[in-house]
């Protein structure tokens, strides 16, 4: 087994035990035609696909499912943004550059929150950055949740020079009348917003608030492996 | 697609007069909300001496849980449970230190032994809490 068919086997491996990750894994690749000791990402697609019904079989949270699917395709995509990818089916999108959870309900906070570990685990950060990062994501969805009600959370992989994960939390709720004095900390909500953008502006590396009242608010936040 | 889920239930154990919640899944605001409620029900019973909260389990504290897990402990004690937050794992405490996030007027311990030792140390009631009163600065700067 190579390095590529590794990592694949590494995101198996967190959502299955070895023995089932393992043979998931040869029967994809016998299906899917392709040989995992010179596995290239020009066949993760199909290797993927072909590892689908066996997911579909032992994975039963739709969660963890999902979230597993969503890793699979972002190791396809790395370092080959022009392989057609199919269409993902989960909810949560994966996109050449990263992955899109839509925030819609609760259950979409602890999503967004996984995924986000789920990606600075895959990128090799530290446990620390990865909870600092799954934190983050945490309190940007909650704040989508809790305040406009619906929006989106978007990760995606930073390469070049410095490696990181990007985080953008998008929506169009009733926007923050005056950021400064939240992030101040003067302010307390009931629910706590106050401290939670605070605290995610002392988690990351770069922090930028673009609220504009009755239009929405836009959060994008950067942390790097290092 | 649309799924039914019935909102995931923390057991509450009981031991030798203590109770015991050991968290083992991602928590969401439902799930805390709804072991507050659980813990505060099982408080009301009066036979427990004690309250531990195992946390081992739990990879990510946010702001809103990690209040409600200090809302938890101290809502225990103000009804005369004594209790003992334990098994924060290292990253997630880093995490809330630099978040300027503690647990103020919450007894913590490494690990559920220790808490469970911790806890038999305390009186069970009649003395005053040392930690009485500092509950009120929950943000810590302003």
């Amino acid at each position: 087994m190579n390095e590529i068919a590794g990592e694949i086997l590494a995101i198996l491996r967190r959502y299955l035990s070895e023995p089932t990750s393992r043979s998931l894994l040869t029967s994809a690749a016998r299906r899917a035609n392709v040989r995992l000791e010179v596995l290239t990402r020009p066949e993760i697609p199909q290797l993927v696909q072909q590892l689908g019904p066996g997911l579909n079989i032992f994975l039963q949270e739709p969660e963890k499912l999902a979230n597993c699917k969503s890793l699979l395709a972002l190791v396809a995509v790395e370092n080959a943004p022009s392989i057609p990818m199919e269409p993902p089916q989960q909810q949560a999108e994966s996109r050449p550059d990263g992955i899109s959870v839509p925030i819609r309900a609760e259950h979409d906070v602890v999503r967004a929150r996984t995924l986000g570990k789920d990606m600075a685990k895959q990128l090799g950060f530290s446990e620390v950055v990865q909870t600092k990062v799954a934190t983050a994501v945490s309190e940007l969805a909650r704040n989508i949740f809790q305040y406009a009600g619906t929006g989106e959370i978007r990760i995606r992989r930073i390469e070049g020079k410095r490696r990181g994960i990007e985080v953008v939390a998008r929506d169009q709720g009733p926007g923050i009348s005056d950021p400064a004095l939240i992030l101040s900390g003067a302010y307390r909500s009931k629910w706590g917003m106050g401290a939670g953008l605070r605290g995610t502006k002392r988690l990351v590396d770069e922090f930028e608030l673009d609220t504009h009242p009755g239009l929405g608010t836009t959060v994008r936040i950067r942390k790097y492996a290092e | 697609m649309v799924m039914m889920m019935e909102t995931q239930r923390i057991p509450i154990v009981r031991l030798s007069g203590k109770l015991i919640v050991s968290i083992q899944t991602a928590l969401s605001d439902t799930v805390v909300d709804r072991l507050q409620q659980d813990v505060a029900a099982a408080c009301e019973k009066g036979d427990a001496r004690g309250l531990v909260v195992d946390l081992s389990g739990v990879d990510v504290l946010d702001s809103y849980i990690t209040r409600s897990i200090r809302d938890l402990a101290v809502m225990a004690r103000l009804m005369g449970v004594e209790t003992v937050v334990c098994g924060l794992r290292p990253a997630v405490a880093m995490t809330l230190v630099e978040m300027g996030m503690e647990l103020p007027g919450v007894r913590t311990a490494l690990n559920l032994d220790r808490a469970l030792a911790l806890l038999d140390t305390l009186q069970p009631e009649g003395l005053p809490h040392d930690l009485a009163g500092e509950g009120d600065e929950w943000e810590g700067e302003a």
